[in-house]
Parts: C-alpha cells; structure tokens; sequence
C-alpha cells in the first residue's frame, strides 16, 4: 500500500512536472488542473475552466459535438485529447465531456457532465459533476469523484451587456487516495459585451491561495469568424485563437505561449446545431 | 379579550447585524399569548442601519446570541449541532390556555442526559411573566449591565437603552452563563415614538453563574428596577442591583420627538458614577449622532463618537468617528465611512465599509504596542429576479505594525434563493488569502439568520448554506459550513432545527 502510494505520488509528480516545463517549479499545475486545451481555451489562456463558446448564437437548441487535440510544451507524447458534446433544450444545457492529458504509461482523464440554466434568467446556475481518473501502466486506475456549482448574473449598463459569474470549483470531492491531490478553487469572470466584441476579466483563487489573473478579447466577424486574444498573469502566458464557421461545420485553432518558453496548440473540430434558438 | 402583544423588536436591531433574514422570520412569527418573552435587541451595536454589510464578531457584544432564534410564536422547536457528530440538542415546547401560557426548554450534550432547563410562565392579557431555572438576561441598561456582568463590553459605543429587560430561556446553548428566577410585568409600548422594545414595567430577578470563574466562584447577582412615561414622549427606567456585595444602582432615560432624541444612563457605584449619554438629530437628508460615555475608576474613562449621515433616493453615507480604551489600558480610533450606492434594481445596490482604526496598548510581555489597520468590506448585487438573488463580496485587512504591512484578502459571492414565501436557502462561497502575520475576514452564518465576519489566518475556500423550508405551521432550517485550508485539512458544522408555530391572528388577519 506505502509502496503504491508513493508510487502514485510520483506519477502525479511527472505528469505536473511535464506540465510545468520544468524550468520553474513554482508555478507547476496541480493534479487535474489542465481542464480544456481546446483552442478557444488557450485564445483565453484559460486551461483550467471550461472555455465560453465562440459565438453568441451557440444558444441554438440541439445537439452539438467538438473534438480537439493539442501538444503540449513541446514534450513528445505530451498531448491532451477531448470529446465533447451538448445539448440544449429549452432553458437547459447539458455538457458532457471527456477529456484525457499525458503521456503514454501515464494519463490523466477526466468526465464531466455539467447542466446550465440558460442565459434569458437574471441568475442562472450551473452544477458540474466530474470523475477523475489516473492511469498508471500497470496499476489499477484510481479515481476521485467531485462536484462544483457556479452560478451567473446578467446585467445591462447603458447598452454593454455584463456577465458575472463565479463558481466553486471542486468544492466537495471524495474517493482515496487522490483526493488531496484535487484542489477547491474559486474561479470568477466579469465578461462585457458590445456589439461584437467582449472583454472579459477573470481569475482564479485557489484554496492554497494562488491567483492567476487574465484577460481576454473576443472579436466576431458577423456567424461566421471569431477571434480570441488573451494575456495571463501568474504564470505570464499570451494566448490567440481563431474559428470559422461554414454552415454547421466550425474549424477551430489556437496557441498559448507562456513566460517559460513552453508552447500549448491545439486544433478542433466541431459540428453545431442547426435548430431554432431557444 | 386578551391585550395585543408588542411585536419583537429585532426587526429595527438586526438590520446593523447585516442580515434581513431573521427580522422577516420574527415578523412573521410574532404571535401573542405565548409563554416565550419578547426578545428585545440582543444584538449589539446600534450601529446606524445604512447597509447589510456584516459586522466582525469581535464588535458585536453577545456574539454568542447570533445563534438564538426567535421562540415568538413557536410552539415546539428541536434543534440540534454538530461537528463531525452531535454535539448538542435542545428541545422547548409551550402551550398556551387562554390568557396562560406556559413555556420549557431543556438542552441536552451529546447524549440525551440533559445539561440545563428553563421554565417560563406568562399571562397574555396583564403581561405577567415568569422564568426559572438557566435564563439569560437582555435588554439592561448598558453601563448596569456591565456592571452586574450580565453584558459584555461592547466595541463599539451603543445607545442607551431605556425599558424593561427580559429574563428568560436563552434561544441556543452558548449562552446561557446563569441560573435563577425572576419575575416581571411589561406593558404596551409607553408611546407611539418610543423605539419597538421600549416598553414601561416592573421586573425583578436573581441569578448565578452556572461555572466557577478563576477564583472558584460562583458569582451572584441580583436586580430590580422599573420603567415608565413621563410625558407622552420620554421614559425613564431605575434600577438597583448587587453583584457578589457591590451595590450599583443606574437611572436611565429616554426622550424623542420626530426630529430628535435623546439618551441619558447614570450609574452609581462603589467606584463612583458612570454616564452614557448619545442624542440624535433628523434633518432629512442629514442625519448627526453623537454619544459619550465616561466610565467612573477607569485608566482612559472617556469614550465618543460621532456620526453624519446623509440619504439620497440612490444613496446613503455614513461617516463615523470614535475613540476611547480598548483593554485596561490601551486606546483605539476608529473613522470609518459606510454606504450604500444604487438602486435596487438592475446592478447594484453596492455597499461598502471602509475604515481605520490606531489601537496603542501595553503588555507585560511586549511592552508599548501600536498598530494600524485598514479595512475594507464589500458587497455588489450582480442580479436579481425569479427569486433568486446574485452578489459578489470582498474585503481586505492591511494591518501594520513595528514588523512591517501585513494584509488578509477574502473574495467571493452569495446566493440567495426563494420559493413562494415557503422556502429559502442561502449559499456563500470564499477564498481567503492571508499573509504570514496577518488576518482576513471570512463570513460565518448563523441560525439566527445573521452574518458576521470572521477573523482566518489560514489561506482556503470556504462555502456556507442557510436554509429553511416552511409546511404549514412546521419549519424545517438547518446551516452547513465548511471550510478547507491550503494543506487539505476541513472543518465542517452543521445546525438543524424544526419547529411548529401557533396559528395567531394580528389585526383580524390570519397569517398562518
């Protein structure tokens, strides 16, 4: 049991340390931290939230479904793969993703089903449940399970539209050992919306105390482009992203550089709903 | 036909507590001919109501009280505690017959061998009242009870307190320090300007404490005193009391129009007199306070503060400044500016609290002491509509001292939601961070329905929930906190309670 313990804190150790590029173990991501690599994520420099969509018209009822892949730092075999898919009926959105990140003989992956209000109520809640898995060649998987909330505010202030929303992340998990690898974490954003462009400011405040502060820019060319530029703190990080839209097919890359050196890109591929609106 | 009961008077105390949850639950509680007696202001600080931005403990006199709930009305109630496992539970029943009443309450450890009881009897229609057996005593005049050791020092100045007290069953565990009897009669509200809780009566009690202190004594206390008009706008409230052979006695008075009012509590002792004294004067939209008290045998006795406050249609400030001893022979400052901004609707309103204080002291240990700090408390409502409400929070200490500036940061947001009248439930989630040294502030629910700030040394994430659920004449609430530092460790602690309410009727109208 002692030598499986440890053996899984050092499993857990190499795949942070990939992570980490090694150059400044201060700032190396904690177990399960990598969230989403997709490209609209690293346009944000957010891999440690789920990503908000593209377009606002992403509200359409129906069922939609994405794949990305992106390369890691540069590390061969460091790579994060994601599968994805929504659906949104009437007031109500569910998401159910997996996502995996390692390198072979060692992986993390992680299932995630989240259900959202829609974004007509003035408050709107979300519940997202996960179950985390590592994956060591030759050892039994272990998991850990954990639910977060979030919930979000709409205002409107002389024609910009804002968004506040705040969640607590993690916030109850159970299942050993692994569990003290998971940490709670307060993510928050403040996004404005004018026209066709959105500003967004968030961050994330770890239970440890650590904050990892950004900023990101999306532009929109009518349905059918998007741009998404961003700028981190803690680590530094610069982040672009582009999608384009032709019918229901949407073709998404992006590439975050960070202060280190270190390199995440990704593409996506994603195939969207036709419906009406709700 | 029985005289109407006067209404609960926490309803105007609370709104400084921060928290509009138990001043709804006591209104709509309220009930007559029931043995429970009114509760008059247990909380603290009669801090003007500019905001709902939560006050720290450690400025709130009696914090033990923020756990009690409201027993007007209730017929049984059962509530229980824990952490990790029970901890505690208590019971009270009452039954009422006509104009009789008669009301208990026993509370239990961890087993069911019961720790402590009370037992109240009271007559709607003559306002008599009766307790026995572990009481709590509110509503003194504020240097009398001091003095007596019923009531603890308060951080902040308050304002005199005029009327008849209330002894009786304390509404949580934490605190009931005494035992005894007493006996009291309590009239209807002396005159229509008087403040809720002001009432005219006699009243009479004894009491001791349950625990040794640190000389292995039980200390006893016994009072008796009185409270009535003069004049269709002032009361005035005599009292005598002896506290383990030190005889006190204490004149308070009270006096308001519709434009000003006016306080006045003397007390008289072996050490010589005390005096607290605060007036207040309404010229809307301005409104000034100022209060004074001088504490007879003391190192620093003087103590003042000054208050301006001013109210828009969109807007409320208040700008507060007091000073006086803090500890034997320490003395604090303190400005701080508080407000709220905006309307309540769309985004906003946006309360704050911004403030400093200088405290000096002296300890044997570290001699001479000085520290400056700080503070800022906020709360921004993001949204609100289909019974739910969004606000985020934030606040921040800066403390310095002789090792340098030392700062505590908390962010986070509340949700509110309600269902039909019938249901509510509250949710807090925050991170804290905190410097090697310093402190911040996280915020802690209570059963009461209040919220107040909590000091943490410890950077984590810390997530709360208050709720309730109401079927008929039976409520079921219940509180949840948890907490989790950077190293992982958690701490969690719940409160749940049921109670069944006595269908009354106000004014004719049924409001069950």
């Amino acid at each position: 049991m002692i030598a499986r313990r440890g053996l899984l804190a050092l499993a857990v150790a190499l795949v942070a340390l990939g992570l980490s590029h090694v150059t400044d173990p201060a700032h190396a991501v904690a177990a399960f931290e990598l969230r989403d690599a997709s490209p609209p994520a690293l346009g944000a420099v957010s891999l440690d939230r789920d990503a908000d969509p593209w377009f606002e018209d992403d509200a359409r009822r129906g069922l939609s479904v994405r794949a990305s892949h992106a390369a890691l730092y540069g590390v061969e075999g460091l790579t994060s793969e994601q599968a994805a898919g929504s659906f949104r009926t009437g007031a109500l959105r569910l998401d159910l993703a997996q996502t995996q990140v390692g390198v072979p003989g060692i992986r993390e992956g992680a299932t995630r089903l989240s259900m959202r209000e829609g974004g007509d109520r003035a408050v709107s809640l979300s519940l997202t449940l996960e179950r985390l898995v590592l994956s060591l060649e030759g050892e039994p998987p272990r998991s850990v399970w954990a639910l977060g909330a979030g919930v979000r505010g709409h205002a409107r202030v002389r024609g910009i539209r804002g968004e506040v929303s705040l969640g607590a992340d993690r916030i109850v998990r159970s299942g050993a050992p692994g569990r003290e690898a998971v940490t709670p974490a307060l993510p928050w954003a403040v996004r404005l919306r004018s026209g066709s462009a959105s500003l967004e400011i968030a961050d994330r405040w770890e239970g440890d105390g650590r904050t990892s502060p950004r900023l990101s820019l999306d532009l929109r060319a009518g349905g059918a482009l998007a741009l998404r530029f961003g700028r981190g703190e803690r680590p530094g990080r610069t982040g672009a992203a582009a999608a384009l839209r032709v019918g229901r097919i949407e073709v998404s890359v992006g590439r975050q550089d960070d202060e280190f050196g270190g390199t995440v890109s990704a593409v996506a591929v994603a195939l969207v709903p036709g419906g009406p609106k709700r | 036909m029985s005289r109407p009961r006067v209404p609960s008077a926490m309803m105007c105390r609370l709104r400084g507590i921060g928290s509009v949850w138990l001043a709804a639950a006591a209104g709509s509680l309220c009930a007559p001919a029931v043995a429970w007696p009114r509760a008059p202001a247990y909380a603290q600080t009669d801090a003007e109501p500019a905001t709902r931005l939560p006050l720290p403990v450690e400025e709130i006199d009696a914090p033990e009280r923020l756990e009690e709930r409201s027993r007007a009305g209730v017929a049984v109630s059962i509530r229980a505690s824990f952490r990790d496992s029970l901890t505690g539970w208590s019971t009270a029943a009452a039954v009422a017959r006509g104009p009789w009443s008669v009301g208990a309450t026993v509370r239990y450890g961890a087993g069911a061998e019961p720790r402590a009881g009370a037992v109240e009897i009271g007559h709607a229609g003559s306002g008599l009242h009766a307790a026995a057996g572990t009481v709590d005593v509110r509503g003194l005049g504020v240097l009398f009870g001091e003095r007596l050791g019923l009531a603890s020092r308060a951080a902040r100045l308050p304002s005199v307190r005029a009327g008849s007290p209330i002894v009786g069953a304390p509404g949580s565990g934490a605190s009931s320090e005494f035992e005894g009897v007493s006996a009291s009669w309590i009239a209807a509200p002396w005159s229509r300007t008087s403040r809720k809780g002001d009432a005219a009566g006699i009243y009479a009690f004894g009491v001791r404490r349950r625990e040794e202190d640190s000389h292995g004594e039980r200390a006893r206390v016994a009072a008796m005193g009185a409270a009535f008009a003069i004049g269709p706008s002032t009361v005035a409230s005599p009292s005598v009391g002896v506290r383990g052979g030190s005889l006190a006695a204490s004149v308070s008075l009270r006096t308001a129009s519709a434009a000003w009012d006016l306080g006045v509590e003397t007390l008289a002792a072996r050490d010589g007199f005390s005096t607290l004294a605060d007036a207040g004067v309404s010229a809307p939209p301005f409104r000034w306070r100022g209060r004074w008290r001088f504490r007879a045998g003391e190192t620093r006795p003087a103590a003042g503060e000054v208050v301006a406050e001013a109210e828009s249609r969109i807007a409320r400030v208040v700008v507060r400044a007091s000073g006086g001893a803090s500890g034997q022979s320490g003395a604090v400052e303190r400005r701080e500016v508080e407000g709220r901004i905006g309307a309540r609707r769309g985004l906003g309103p946006l309360s704050f609290r911004f403030g400093r204080t200088e405290a000096t002291g002296f300890t044997a240990a570290d001699g001479f002491t000085e520290r400056r700090e700080r503070y800022a408390v906020l709360d921004l409502t993001v949204a609100r509509g289909g019974g739910r409400v969004f606000a985020v929070t934030a606040t921040r200490r800066a403390r310095e001292n002789e090792d340098g500036m030392k700062a505590g940061t908390s962010a986070g947001g509340r949700l509110g939601l309600t269902w039909r009248r019938r249901g509510r439930l509250e949710v807090r989630v925050e991170a804290v961070r905190a410097e090697p040294g310093a402190s911040a502030w996280s915020s802690g629910v209570y059963a009461g329905g209040a919220t107040a700030l909590r000091s943490r040394t410890r950077p984590g994430v810390a997530m709360s929930a208050r709720g309730e659920v109401r079927a008929g004449s039976w409520t079921l609430g219940g509180i949840v906190e948890g907490r989790e530092d950077e190293r992982g460790r958690q701490a969690t602690a719940a409160t749940v309670w049921i109670e069944k309410g006595i269908p009354f009727r106000q004014r004719g109208n049924d409001t069950r």
